[in-house]
Order: structure tokens, then C-alpha cells, then sequence
């Protein structure tokens, strides 16, 4: 094989381009920078969205959630905090099971599967996904739309597990850890808590397969979390520790980092920092109108087709409706199959649009009454965002 | 006896990729030297338009939360190649 060469072209404006971008991708960001190159480079990844090549960050291309609702492996979104193993010895990875319980453990991946076996289809949303489009802006991963995937997960309960190294009483929270580590030592390692009784509620899963295969080593290989309903911060990847602990997790990424104001939407008035957090937690329905890109110009007819994906949150969607003139009407969309509450939704719908151009909308309404709103949420964590999104369309 | 493995293994892509010198502006050297160990470039030059203010803010937070180390003597010459970075590109479009 000959060593591809990664030469750096810096465009003008001093953005570092690596050599391996095929071609680049505007996000439409308020302000910029947008323009991200889209990659195939990845081990086991189709065309992605980079936003950093190191460590990884990889964002689906939106077209991506037009085709199955199951986002295929090779597109599902990349995200890691610290460098982690590019190499697993499978039969030597030990998940252990500490802490607060009666009997530590240290399973091999083989005894693992040898408890009940358990599947869930799941949306896996970064916290911060659609930063990009905050106003004001707040720095992070800039992500667009596209740090979201939903994948059929295999592997066991939690609470299997934690029924076997026999959790004490006095018990509050769980700890979850995994093979990724600091550049710096003394920085803080990526560690995430669930309070105990989520943890055993036999939803809360160890995942070692999605959509059937194997994880990919840059989602989680051999295994991670999977919180239904849930952000990804708490669905720790390369999980190889799991701790019992009778007293709350005060460690940083559960005390300073993933905090979203405590009011409705996670949402402060822009430029607010004072005010009472709590740790990110389930997520509020969204929708994404996938069927035509934003600023695409089509061929005009009076009446036009509207689909995409919506999902509940915390819960199963209820009703999708659509727009064609920017949230002026609304009808309702139809909902495609139903593969589980915390998944992916297919919706189509039509919609009368006018002459001059359309703003696309999809605005969903989750099984507990909740509905995107129209105005965004604003937090300097740049977290939680759930808009109805604009798809704006220019006709020939 | 035989060592039974099974090695699942991958090769990311990205070498180490330095930023640009400022033309008529500021060296890259002391943000190569102090930006790219935990992280490559991107994270930096996809950052939206940030004020000096709120550059010293994250340097701050990569020495004092993530414990990069940076000298606090580097900063000022760090946040001036960050502003210096974002106003180029603010004079040129981008």
C-alpha cells in the first residue's frame, strides 16, 4: 500500500484544509466559518462532515437521514473528548464492575453475552449538537445538525450486570469509564454518572453491536453505554469500568462540564452566565426536514413534498405537521413505521408553497404534549438546542 | 501455550498539521508549540468569531481544567495570533 500524503493547503483566509478533504460542505453557521471538508478517509466511515480530525470529530452529512431511518454505521456521527486505543484486543478487554457492590467483576466479552440478551433502537445525540447555529455564538464543536445517528443496539441490560455484583443499599449513583485517556494526566478523564435507580431501570443498556455488526472502534468498540432517551455524554464509549458509588460524582465532566440552566428548554436570556444548573439530561423532540436541502433551488409546483426524521426525546412522537410558508400553516405529516419509542420517525407531507420561494418547517410534538418551539433556546453551553429548523427553498 | 487474541484494529488519518504564520501579523510558532498536543488545528480555526476577552478565557480553561502547559507568559502572544487569525479572515470573507 502507498502511504497516502496528508499536505496541509492553507486557504487564505488561514483555515488549515487537510489534503484528504474531498470536497467541502457549508453549514450555514450565523457569522461562519461554515465550510467544513467532507472526508472518507475514516476506517469504516463514508463521507463525513469533519470538524476535527484529532481527536476525531465527524458529523453526518444531513442527506444521510433521507434514506433509512437506521443510520447505517458507516455514516453514523463521530465524537471523542480524548485520544483513544486504535487497537483492542477483543478477548483480553475486561468490562469490571466496582465500587458499592458486594461482588466486584471482570467480565470478558464472552461472559457478557452470555446474560439475557437485550436490543433497543435509539437516537444517539451529542449535547451540543447544532451549536453552530446559536446566536449569540459560543465556542465548542461547531457542530451543524449532523452530531445525531439512530442504530438498533445489541448487547445486555445494565441492571443484569449490576444484579450480578449485587449492588449495596446506600447505593446513589453509578460511574461509567472507558479506554479513551487524557494527552495531559493530571487533565480530568471522561467519566459520566447516572443516578442508580435510571441505571438499573432495564432500559439503560452495555451495547457491544449496532445495526447487527460489531461497533465500529470509533463508535465505542467493544462496548458502551446506551441511555435511551438520553444525550450522548452519558453513552460512555470503550466502557471498561463501571463503579458503584454511595456518595455523588463530584468529578468535572459531572460537576462543571454538561451543565444546562434548570429552566424549561434549557433556556437564559442571551449573554446570561448566572444561573442554577443541573447536569444535561433527556433530551426534547426534534425534526429535521431531509427531504430537500436548505437553500436548494427546485422546479416549482403549487404543491410540494415535505419529509424527513423526527424523534420524541425522552419519549415516543406523537404528531409531526409541516410548513411551507415558515410556520404561517401548518398540515399534519404522516408518520412512518415505528421501530421504538426513542428512535428515528420518518414523516412525508405536502405542502401548498408559493411562486417566490419556501420555508420549509417540520415541527414535532412527543408523546408527553411537548412541541418544538419556534423561538431557540440560548445557553453558554451551547446545549440542547431544539428549534423548529428552517429549510429555505428557491423554485426555477 | 498459545495467546489467544483477537485484535481489532484501525489507522486514523491526520498527521500533524501546523498553523499558518499571520502575513504582516503575528508568528504561528507559539500556538504550535502550545495548541496542537490534545487537539488538532480545526478545533481552533472553526471557533465562530471570538473576542480577546473570550480567547484568554479558553487558553485559561485548556491550562487550569484540561492542564496544558501553557506558560501564562505565552498567552498574550497566543490570544494575539488567535484575534490576529479570526480578523484576517473576517477582512477577507470568510
Amino acid at each position: 500500500m502507498i502511504a497516502r500524503r496528508h499536505l496541509l493547503a492553507v486557504a487564505a483566509a488561514g483555515v488549515a484544509v487537510p489534503a484528504f478533504a474531498q470536497k467541502m460542505v457549508d453549514l450555514g453557521f450565523p457569522g461562519g466559518p461554515s465550510a467544513r471538508p467532507l472526508v472518507t478517509d475514516y476506517p469504516g466511515k463514508g463521507a463525513m462532515v469533519l470538524q476535527r480530525t484529532t481527536p476525531p470529530l465527524l458529523e453526518t452529512p444531513m442527506r444521510v437521514f433521507d434514506g433509512d431511518v437506521l443510520t447505517p454505521n458507516t455514516s453514523h456521527y463521530v465524537r471523542w473528548h480524548w485520544g483513544f486505543p486504535v487497537e483492542v484486543d477483543a478477548a483480553a478487554f475486561r468490562l469490571k464492575v466496582g465500587g458499592h457492590v458486594g461482588k466486584p467483576l471482570s467480565l470478558s466479552l464472552a461472559e457478557l453475552k452470555k446474560l439475557p440478551r437485550f436490543e433497543i433502537v435509539a437516537v444517539n445525540q451529542c449535547s451540543g449538537n447544532s451549536r453552530g447555529f446559536f446566536e449569540p455564538r459560543v465556542a465548542g464543536a461547531q457542530w451543524g445538525n449532523g452530531a445525531m445517528s439512530n442504530a438498533r443496539w445489541t448487547g445486555v441490560r445494565l441492571r443484569d450486570v449490576l444484579k450480578a455484583a449485587g449492588v449495596k443499599p446506600g447505593a446513589v449513583q453509578v460511574r461509567f469509564s472507558g479506554l479513551d485517556a487524557p494527552a495531559v494526566e493530571a487533565a480530568p478523564d471522561f467519566a459520566k454518572s447516572l443516578a442508580v435507580d435510571h441505571a438499573l431501570d432495564g432500559e439503560v443498556m452495555i451495547a457491544w453491536a449496532m445495526n447487527g455488526e460489531d461497533l465500529p472502534i470509533l463508535n465505542g468498540f467493544p462496548l458502551r453505554l446506551v441511555v435511551p432517551g438520553w444525550f450522548s455524554t452519558y453513552w460512555v464509549k470503550m466502557l471498561d469500568s463501571i463503579e458503584v458509588l454511595s456518595a455523588p460524582d463530584t468529578g468535572y465532566w459531572m460537576a462543571k462540564a454538561y451543565l444546562v440552566p434548570t429552566a424549561p428548554g434549557a433556556n437564559v436570556a442571551p449573554g446570561t452566565r448566572e444561573f442554577a444548573r443541573e447536569p444535561i439530561n433527556r433530551m426534547p423532540p426534534r425534526s429535521f426536514v431531509t427531504s430537500v436541502a436548505d437553500k436548494a433551488v427546485v422546479g416549482w409546483t403549487p404543491e410540494m413534498k415535505v419529509g424527513g426524521i423526527a424523534f420524541g426525546g425522552d419519549c415516543g412522537v406523537q404528531r409531526v405537521e409541516v410548513s411551507g410558508d415558515g410556520g404561517a400553516s401548518w398540515r399534519d405529516a404522516r408518520l412512518g413505521t415505528d421501530l421504538g419509542k426513542y428512535g428515528f420517525r420518518r414523516f412525508d407531507g405536502v405542502v401548498p408553497v408559493a411562486r417566490a420561494g419556501a420555508v420549509l418547517m417540520a415541527r414535532c410534538t412527543n408523546a408527553n404534549g411537548l412541541a418544538q418551539g419556534m423561538v431557540p433556546n440560548w445557553n453558554p453551553g451551547g446545549y440542547a438546542r431544539n428549534v423548529v429548523e428552517p429549510v429555505r427553498v428557491r423554485f426555477s | 501455550m498459545a495467546v489467544v487474541t483477537a485484535l481489532v484494529s484501525i489507522v486514523l488519518p491526520g498527521e500533524f498539521v501546523a498553523f499558518p504564520d499571520i502575513k504582516g501579523g503575528p508568528s504561528a510558532e507559539v500556538v504550535n508549540s502550545n495548541c496542537l498536543a490534545c487537539h488538532s488545528g480545526e478545533m481552533v480555526t472553526n471557533q465562530p468569531r471570538l473576542s480577546e476577552a473570550e480567547w484568554r478565557a479558553v487558553v485559561g480553561k485548556m491550562r487550569a481544567t484540561y492542564k496544558a502547559p501553557i506558560a501564562e507568559s505565552d498567552d498574550a502572544a497566543i490570544v494575539a495570533w488567535l484575534t490576529a487569525m479570526q480578523q484576517q479572515r473576517a477582512s477577507s470573507g470568510g
